[in-house]
């Protein structure tokens, strides 16, 4: 059987083709938007950028602190439109992209109404409580929304939780005893549980077809996120930037295991390649600092310089080669620069 | 539809003859775009340690760096890059990694080497330009092209940057000159500079994307393919970058203490600007139905929508109402094509 029409696949047609025929051949198999297509995305488009756009609006309202207006204007200023955002949602319902965009603006004007509440009445809460109270009290309205922005959004919030509530947490918190340098771990061991967990739940939610997580690239960004924060606290303790008493044999275990894990999970499923290439890069950057130190203690000097240089250019083109090899054992394509 | 099935269609059109072979799936020669963007990062890390390296070996013994080394090594750097992108890289993985890594650290020798003598950041500027655009033709890689057009638009924007507004980005101000352009808002100006350093890009984006059936069917495809997602992923990236050193002043990332003087009034509305060239490059890139560029997009858009915020030189209420405004009109026009459409 034809192989499906590419663009790789008429660029290499060129010349056996007019113009007027490649034009044809493009909108024919469907790699150029139909009017249909350009109608739907001009339409999406508008309304993405106009709920964004409201949603930025309010918030630049709200840092405002306008003092002229009174207790209950300031407060209704974000609550009417919030209420206004859900009737929408309520009235197109959320099958609709109106309604969960409605929906979404209703969870990101939460955090405006929760910053106003904290601005008026000095709360004195931390910023991690913000973001964490943010997420808790919009999960309903996320669940509900089935859209994948509106869960990046909220695994977002929920990464910045994290991340300020780290920096917190040698000092107070439930669970300072786990995140904190007592067990030899940084400060960017929290957040990296988390998008473990989180590309856990992503992942089987998007392997069970659930809505709102049909896109591929929410699973591939908490995936990166974690990788990447289990990586810094790797290199943290490389480069010895995190200053610990205790052994600091956790974190690394912590970066095999997650390596290990994603490798054969990717391995078992064999339908993308982007995990190796986040892999590759991980354990790149946690090698050539490990070559840079040993470089540095034996006071290698310039030649150094040459050996590192050399170690990046062969182990990236040993994995861009390794992961070629499996992109053609497993027949899959993706799109290229 | 099949390649068989397009033919088909095609020659009943009697835009192909009925006989004509079908073209062979070639085999996937340019990798998925995150191995494009490993390597790259990989490349460029490696390319400056040897840069490093090399300048350092060849510099006389008394340490003092010219022009005349960096710009030998960035040269010979780059020639031996394009020697081995057009001999060796398609058959070698390490050969083409090589030359990634030699071409970022010639590049960036040379950018040297034109910054530390003479006419100094200008005269770096300029010729980076030109530099990036012989690498273009010189280049035989696809991700080499695609990386030298998105360098050339930066060069571009920064050197216009600083022939209008005497101003770079990372506080690299130079605040003697500040007087030079106008204290306060002026929409009009504003606006008029932007699209001076702006036009030429979008021109050549939408020139290229609409004609993209003709370069095909001529056979410039392995050059202009390149360029085209380039300039796509300029439009998106290359505003927020640029936004002159009083963005990053604000920021803390400056050296300039002075907040009130300068192009605060000016730059105000070019994050909002930034934000359009970002849709259309979504716009764009949704014609060539390129998902990556899609995603780049978006992301680069939601960033200057965030970087409004700081921008100097407008209230927050102002913004907070330009902002507000601007999202009724998108969802009411929104509404109305709607309505029309049906």
């Amino acid at each position: 059987m034809d192989p499906e029409v590419s663009r790789q696949h008429l660029g290499s047609a060129s010349k056996a083709l007019s113009p007027a025929a490649m034009a044809a051949a493009l909108e024919l198999s469907g790699l150029r938007p139909t009017p249909d297509e350009w109608r739907r995305f001009t339409l999406q488009s508008m309304q993405g950028a106009g709920v964004l756009s409201l949603a930025a609006g309010m918030v630049f309202l709200v840092a405002f602190n306008w003092q002229q207006i009174g207790l209950y204007g300031r407060f209704a200023m974000v609550e009417v439109p919030m209420l206004l955002a859900l009737a929408v949602a309520w009235i197109k319902g959320l099958d609709k992209l109106s309604g969960k965009l409605a929906l979404m603006l209703a969870v990101m004007l939460t955090g405006a109404l929760l910053a106003l509440f904290g601005q008026t009445y000095q709360t004195g809460a931390d910023v991690y409580e913000l973001f964490l109270g943010w997420a808790v009290l919009t999960l309903p309205w996320v669940i509900a929304c089935r859209f994948s922005p509106c869960w990046a959004l909220w695994l977002l919030l929920i990464n910045l939780s994290a991340l300020f509530y780290s920096g917190w947490s040698d000092h107070i918190g439930p669970f300072s005893w786990i995140f904190s340098s007592r067990l030899g771990l940084t400060a960017w061991a929290l957040p990296f549980v988390l998008n473990t967990f989180a590309y856990i739940g992503v992942e089987a939610l998007l392997r069970s077809k659930a809505p709102g997580f049909e896109a591929r690239w929410l699973g591939r960004g908490v995936m990166t996120a974690a990788m990447g924060f289990a990586t810094t606290n790797v290199v943290i303790l490389i480069a010895e930037l995190w200053k610990t008493d205790t052994p600091k044999l956790l974190t690394p275990l912590m970066f095999i295991a997650a390596s290990v894990g994603l490798f054969a999970y990717a391995f078992w499923r064999r339908d993308e390649l982007f995990p190796f290439a986040v892999l590759a890069l991980s354990w790149l950057v946690a090698t050539t600092t490990i070559l840079s130190r040993a470089m540095i203690e034996a006071k290698s000097g310039i030649g150094g310089v040459l050996v590192v240089a050399v170690y990046i250019i062969v182990a990236a083109a040993g994995a861009a080669r390794g992961i070629a090899y499996l992109g053609g054992l497993w027949k899959v394509r993706e799109t290229a620069a | 539809m099949t390649t068989g099935e397009l033919y088909g269609i095609l020659a009943e059109r009697g835009l192909v003859s009925p006989d004509q072979p079908l073209p062979e799936l070639p085999a996937q020669t340019q990798s998925p775009w995150y191995v494009q963007a490993l390597v790259g990062f990989c490349a460029w890390i490696a390319g400056i340690l040897l840069l490093v390296f090399l300048v350092m070996v060849v510099m006389p013994s008394n340490g003092r760096g010219d022009s005349a080394i960096f710009l030998t090594v960035g040269a010979v750097l780059c020639v031996v890059a394009g020697f081995l992108f057009a001999k060796i890289a398609v058959r070698s993985q390490f050969a083409n990694q090589l030359a990634l890594a030699l071409s970022f650290g010639g590049q960036i020798g040379i950018a040297v080497g034109l910054g530390i003598d003479g006419a100094g950041v200008r005269a770096a500027l300029w010729g980076m330009l030109v530099v990036e655009i012989i690498m273009v033709f010189a280049m035989r890689n696809h991700f080499q092209r695609f990386l030298s057009t998105l360098f050339a638009v930066v060069a571009w924007a920064l050197a216009m940057d600083e022939l209008l507004l005497r101003d770079l980005p990372g506080g690299w101000a130079y605040s003697e000159r500040f007087s030079q352009v106008p204290q306060s808002p002026d929409v009009f100006l504003s606006v008029a500079l932007w699209l001076v350093v702006w036009a030429p890009v979008v021109f050549g984006a939408l020139w290229l994307a609409r004609r993209e059936s003709s370069w095909m069917a001529d056979g410039r495809e392995t050059v202009l393919r390149p360029v085209t997602h380039g300039l796509i992923a300029s439009l998106a990236i290359a505003p927020l970058a640029l936004l002159p050193s009083i963005f990053w002043i604000a920021l803390g990332l400056g050296r300039e203490p002075s907040l009130t003087s300068g192009t605060s009034g000016l730059i105000a509305p070019w994050p909002l600007l930034g934000a359009s060239l970002a849709l259309l490059g979504l716009a764009l890139a949704f014609l060539l139905r390129h998902r990556p560029l899609m995603g780049l997009a978006v992301v680069f858009a939601l960033l200057e929508i965030s970087s409004f915020y700081y921008v100097l030189g407008a209230s927050l209420l102002m913004k907070s109402l330009i902002m507000i405004l601007l999202g009724a009109a998108l969802l009411g026009s929104a509404r109305r094509l709607q309505a029309v459409w049906k």
